[in-house]
Order: C-alpha cells, then sequence, then structure tokens
C-alpha cells in the first residue's frame, strides 16, 4: 500500500482541485473577489461530518447537507453585498469566515468540538467495506504482473510529460533567443529577470533528477495502490472515488461554464456595463454564480473533512483562504486546466520545497512576483490546456 | 414607436440635456448631432436608464421606462453600441454575439448544469442563430478569434452585430463610422441600411457628416444639451442656427 504520506498528499491534491474550482468559478470567471473562500469550506466540512456522524446519514447526504449549507450562506451574504460594485465582496467574504471561525470555538462541544475540533469520525476509507471486495488470488502471481504494467504506465507518463514540457520550453527559449538577437537587447533588466527564471528553472530540473530516485518509488508505490496488498485496506476505492467526483465536479462546471449563464457570467467580468445594456441582469448573475462557487466550496470542505483524521477551527482561517487564492491565481485566472495545476502544484510544492524550510517562502514570493511580472493572469489565464491547441500552434509554426 | 418626451439630464448644475422630444418609429432613421459635449451620449444613457431622465419621460410601444433597469430597457427591444468599444475582450466573437441571444432561450440553470437535453437543444439553435447574424454582418471566417484580436473597424462591426442579437426594435448607434476609412464607412452603410429594412428603428450619433447626410431621414441638432434645429439633411444642411453651433457666429463688422 502506499504509505500515509503519500495518500494524504493524493488525497488533499483531488480536494484542493474541487476547492480551487469553486473559487476560480467567482474570483477567474466572475472577477469578483472573495477573500474568505474557507469560511465556506469549513461549513461543509462541519455540516458533513455532524450529519454523518450524529444524525447516521449516509455520506452522500453529508456532502449534499454541506453544499446546501454553503451555498444558502453564500446567498445570504451575496444578496445584499453583491448589489454594491468593488471589493465589498472580499471585505464581507473576509469578515464572514472569521466570524464563523470565532463562533465554532463556542458551540456546543458534543457536536462542534470546540477549540479541539472534530476527531473520530467516519472517514472515507469507511464508505468502502473491505468484506465485500473479492479476494485477490495468491497464486496466479497476477500481482507481480499487475505491478509491472502500473509502473511501466507511470514511466510511460512521466516520459510523454516531460517530452511536452521539454519542447515547450524548447520553443518558448528559442522563440526569446531569436527576439533578443533581433532586438539587441541582451543585458535589458527584462532579460536580467529571464535570467533569473531560466537558472531558478536549471535548479529545479536538478534536484528532480536528483531526487528522481524518490520520485519513482514514489510512483511505484502508487503502483502498488491498485494491487493485492492494497485489497487490504481501500486506498484504491477512496482514490477512484474521489478521481471520480473530482471528474463529475469538472464535468459539471464545463456544462455550466458554456451555458447561457456561463456566458452571461463571464460577459459580466468582460464588461458589466455592456453587458447589461445586452440584456443581461449583472445583480442576478453575480449573485447566482457565487451561490454555486460556495457550493462547491462546500462539497469540497465535506471531502477534506472525511479524508483527514481530525480538523479544528484554526484549519479554516485567512491563510487557509489565501492558500486557495494562490491556486487560481497561479494556476490561471478563468481557466480549469489551470486550475488542476495550480492547486496539485501548490499542494505537493510545499511537501517538496519542506527541506528547504524559511527558504520555500522565498521561493514561493520569488515565483509570485516574477508570475505577476509576466503572467498577470496564472499560468494559464483565460486560456485552456487542449491537444488540438497544440497541434494548430504546430501548424502555424511550419507553414 | 420610441418616443422621447420633453426629458431634462441635469449632473448638478449642469443641463447635460434639456428639454428634448422625439418619436423613433420602426424602419425610421434619426440622426443627432451636435459638437462634443453637446449631451448627444447623455441621451442614450438615459433611454437606456444609466442616467434616467430628471424630467420628461421615455415610452417605448407604450411603456413607460422610468424607474426600469439597464437590462430591462434591453430586454424592451432597445439596444446600443458604445462610442468606445465595449466588446467582450477575452472571448471569441461568436461567444459575443451568444452572450446577447438570452431573451428568447430560456432554460433552468439544473438543466445547464447536467446539459439536459432541453439545455442541448437550445444550445444548438443558440449556435446557428449567431452563425446566422454572423454571416449577416460578414464576420463568419472571425468567429472563432477572440474579439480583442480583431481589427478596430470590424470589433465595430461585432459590436453592431451584438447588439442586432438581442433582437431590438430600437438600435442606438454611438459613433459607428468613427476611425473606420472610406470603404469600411461604405460596408457599415450597407448594413445600417440592411437594418432599416429589416424594420429596425436606428437612432445615429455620428461625426461624419458625408455618412450622416447620406443616411439619415431626419436629423435633430443638439448643443448644450438644447435641441436647436430639427430637419431633412438638406434643411440642416442650411439652417443658420446649426453653422453657428458649428463653426461660430460671424463677427458683425462695424
Amino acid at each position: 500500500m502506499i504509505n500515509p504520506y503519500l495518500e494524504t498528499i493524493i488525497t488533499l491534491c483531488l480536494v484542493n482541485v474541487i476547492f480551487a474550482l469553486s473559487l476560480n468559478l467567482i474570483v477567474g470567471y466572475n472577477g469578483q473577489f472573495s477573500l474568505g473562500h474557507a469560511g465556506f469550506l469549513a461549513v461543509g466540512a462541519y455540516t458533513s461530518v455532524i450529519l454523518v456522524r450524529d444524525f447516521h446519514l449516509p455520506f452522500a447526504a453529508g456532502i449534499i447537507g454541506g453544499a446546501v449549507l454553503a451555498a444558502a450562506l453564500g446567498l445570504l451574504i451575496g444578496l445584499p453585498v453583491l448589489r454594491l460594485r468593488g471589493d465589498y465582496l472580499a471585505i464581507a467574504t473576509l469578515g464572514f469566515a472569521e466570524i464563523l471561525r470565532n463562533v465554532l470555538f463556542v458551540l456546543p462541544e458534543q457536536h462542534f468540538g470546540g477549540a479541539i475540533g472534530l476527531r473520530e469520525y467516519p472517514r472515507l476509507h469507511a464508505f468502502f467495506p473491505l468484506d465485500e471486495l473479492p479476494a485477490a488470488d495468491p497464486r496466479t502471481g497476477i500481482n507481480a504482473s499487475l505491478n509491472l504494467a502500473f509502473t511501466f504506465v507511470f514511466a510511460v507518463l512521466t516520459l510523454v510529460l516531460a517530452l511536452i514540457v521539454a519542447i515547450w520550453l524548447g520553443r518558448w527559449l528559442g522563440g526569446l533567443a531569436e527576439k533578443l538577437l533581433a532586438k539587441r537587447m541582451l543585458f535589458s533588466p527584462r532579460i536580467t529577470a529571464y535570467g533569473i527564471w531560466a537558472s531558478l528553472l536549471i535548479f529545479v530540473i536538478v534536484r528532480f533528477f536528483k531526487s528522481f530516485r524518490g520520485f519513482s518509488t514514489g510512483m511505484f508505490e502508487f503502483s502498488l495502490a491498485f494491487t493485492k496488498e492494497a485489497r487490504e485496506t481501500n486506498q484504491w476505492e477512496v482514490f477512484v472515488f474521489l478521481i471520480l467526483v473530482v471528474a463529475f465536479v469538472t464535468w459539471l462546471i464545463r456544462n455550466y461554464l458554456n451555458s447561457t449563464y456561463g456566458r452571461a457570467v463571464v460577459a459580466i467580468r468582460e464588461d458589466e456595463v455592456a453587458a447589461t445594456n445586452v440584456g443581461l441582469n449583472s445583480y442576478k448573475f453575480k449573485t447566482l454564480n457565487f451561490v454555486v462557487g460556495t457550493f462547491f466550496a462546500g462539497a469540497a470542505g465535506s471531502l477534506l473533512a472525511h479524508s483527514i483524521p481530525a480538523f479544528n477551527p484554526n484549519e479554516f482561517d485567512f491563510f487557509k483562504s489565501v492558500d486557495v487564492l494562490l491556486m487560481v491565481v497561479l494556476g490561471g485566472l478563468g481557466s480549469i486546466s489551470g486550475t488542476f495545476l495550480g492547486a496539485t502544484a501548490l499542494t505537493i510544492l510545499p511537501e517538496a520545497l519542506r527541506e528547504f524550510k524559511a527558504w520555500r517562502l522565498v521561493i514561493y514570493a520569488l515565483a509570485l512576483v516574477l508570475l505577476m511580472v509576466f503572467r498577470p493572469g496564472g499560468i494559464l489565464g483565460y486560456r485552456e490546456l487542449s491537444l488540438p491547441k497544440l497541434k494548430l500552434r504546430r501548424r502555424r509554426a511550419t507553414s | 414607436m420610441l418616443q422621447v418626451e420633453n426629458i431634462s439630464v441635469v449632473f448638478g448644475g449642469l443641463r447635460a440635456v434639456d428639454g428634448l422630444t422625439f418619436d423613433l418609429k420602426p424602419n425610421d432613421l434619426l440622426a443627432l448631432i451636435g459638437p462634443n459635449g453637446a449631451g448627444k451620449t447623455t441621451v442614450f444613457n438615459a433611454i437606456m436608464g444609466i442616467y434616467p431622465p430628471d424630467e420628461g419621460r421615455i415610452v417605448c410601444d407604450g411603456r413607460d421606462l422610468k424607474g426600469l433597469a439597464t437590462h430591462d430597457v434591453a430586454r424592451l427591444g432597445i439596444s446600443r453600441t458604445f462610442q468606445n468599444i465595449r466588446l467582450f475582450k477575452q472571448m471569441t466573437v461568436l461567444d459575443n454575439v451568444k452572450c446577447a441571444l438570452t431573451k428568447n432561450y430560456p432554460y433552468t440553470i439544473f438543466e445547464a448544469f447536467l446539459r439536459l437535453p432541453r439545455c442541448r437543444r437550445i444550445e444548438r439553435e443558440i449556435d446557428d442563430k449567431a452563425m446566422d447574424i454572423l454571416k449577416y454582418f460578414d464576420l463568419t471566417d472571425a468567429a472563432q478569434w477572440k474579439a480583442s484580436n480583431l481589427p478596430y473597424g470590424r470589433q465595430k462591426h461585432v459590436e453592431i452585430a451584438r447588439a442586432y442579437a438581442t433582437s431590438p426594435k430600437y438600435l442606438l448607434l454611438d459613433e459607428p463610422a468613427a476611425g473606420l476609412n472610406d470603404r469600411e464607412t461604405h460596408e457599415l452603410l450597407g448594413k445600417v441600411y440592411r437594418l432599416l429594412s429589416d424594420k429596425v428603428g436606428i437612432l445615429l450619433i455620428e461625426h461624419n457628416m458625408t455618412f450622416v447626410m447620406n443616411i439619415a431621414q431626419r436629423i435633430i441638432v443638439l448643443d448644450y444639451g438644447k435641441p436647436i434645429a430639427e430637419g431633412t439633411p438638406a434643411e440642416i444642411k442650411s439652417n443658420p442656427r446649426v453653422i453657428e453651433a458649428y463653426l461660430g457666429k460671424e463677427e458683425e463688422v462695424a
């Protein structure tokens, strides 16, 4: 089985993707600034645990209950605040999250746990009872070959990913070199910044290869989750369940964005005056979109609660809200694939940089400053990563 | 019929529009001209409910627009374009037009989330309708372009296409020919004629006098918010008050 540390990271990645998607709906797609999104995560987490543990309801009721309550509170905040223009939403949501956090400390302890928080509640594993699983056949040796197969698949995936990154990087550096030669501007401040970027990149790559042993071991462990040993726990089911939930939520959000509702939301971000002049009720769509965003934040909170062994109100403080905002801004405002990238990167990065101790904050800050300068919309701001686009670009490059 | 009855818009001590009255019928083109700062765009903003008139009233097909929000006015069948283009820049040209296609295409948010059959059918209809509109404005080839990547002249066409997509009965065009070259202006003229033949009433603000004199059936001249002349292009051209407003009064030689 995968070691619990790696398991937690993978689970958190998946949950954070949903959480960041829900915030990107509000910040990236609608251009409304929310600074207290962790509050809605908390609503989902507490509601779900209480519904499942104290009311003995099924897990699905926990997710939906948490999401609905978060959405209701979102409506309550959105209705008065979204009538105003400007950054009032940020202040109101920030206030909401802080008030909620403090209220959670004083609510009855037998249900809400007070400062200690909640623990010893049913976790995701419990929803996939082991005794219902078919036992693996110990004689056939399928497990060993499965190991091999999955390790092979992951190796190929890694290779392909590395190739894509290398091609992009090469093209980018090539284009840069061409520009430099054309403009004779090798020593401008811009280039110095590029230089810093490049050395940082080289540094990271070197580190990556140094730790490749660790990485491949990790991947191997991941592949083990699918094999016989894993059958004795139920990580496999939990991962598949979470991946399915992420896929389903992504599908829902994509559908929403490709509808009259989603287009109205984006139009309001682009130009609110023009949007009202083509007959879109900006107040209605802003509120609706905010409620949708808080709904999914509540769902993410419920999933988060059941993925970790315990939590307390301080888990949902201001910095949690900032964390998710960073995921959205770094990955790409208004981009689903960017959100995946940002959420995964900012969940893994703090762990990967753990041995640098305080230095990781410096690296964080540097990366963010550079991002602000060169890509204000995030790595994939307002764009989606897709295969047809890659092909198109190649065609344009060759013609 | 869009009836503007003796409206005034007051900003503090400034009467930006002062006692303006006109009727606009479908299939009619009324031009609003005047020197810079005469209050022409304020008239548009008053009609759309952005700055509701302080005096007088605006009636659209028998319905008083008083107290209506901008999006409600748009839904009643009045649409406008802007002096400085206001497209949804990050969206494609097609999506810009699709944004405006909401009035006759209702489905609930749940149908949208789950992409239920009715939503899918209506989305197909919206797609077809949007492509029709783009074809009407010769923008088919640019459908998948990001709006901000289009040249200036075509962006203006996209804006008119977007305004037309709300299926307006009255269209307010704010300087559509500004910044266009002769060929583009000519193309625009053709499109405006086609809109007129589609029974759309057009209220036009324009500084390009050849354009206005070519196309307007009636002209109102505003100066410091006050209507100083009204009539056919020929009448306006020879009106001494208009010449005075534009060129200044001749000093009497003693």
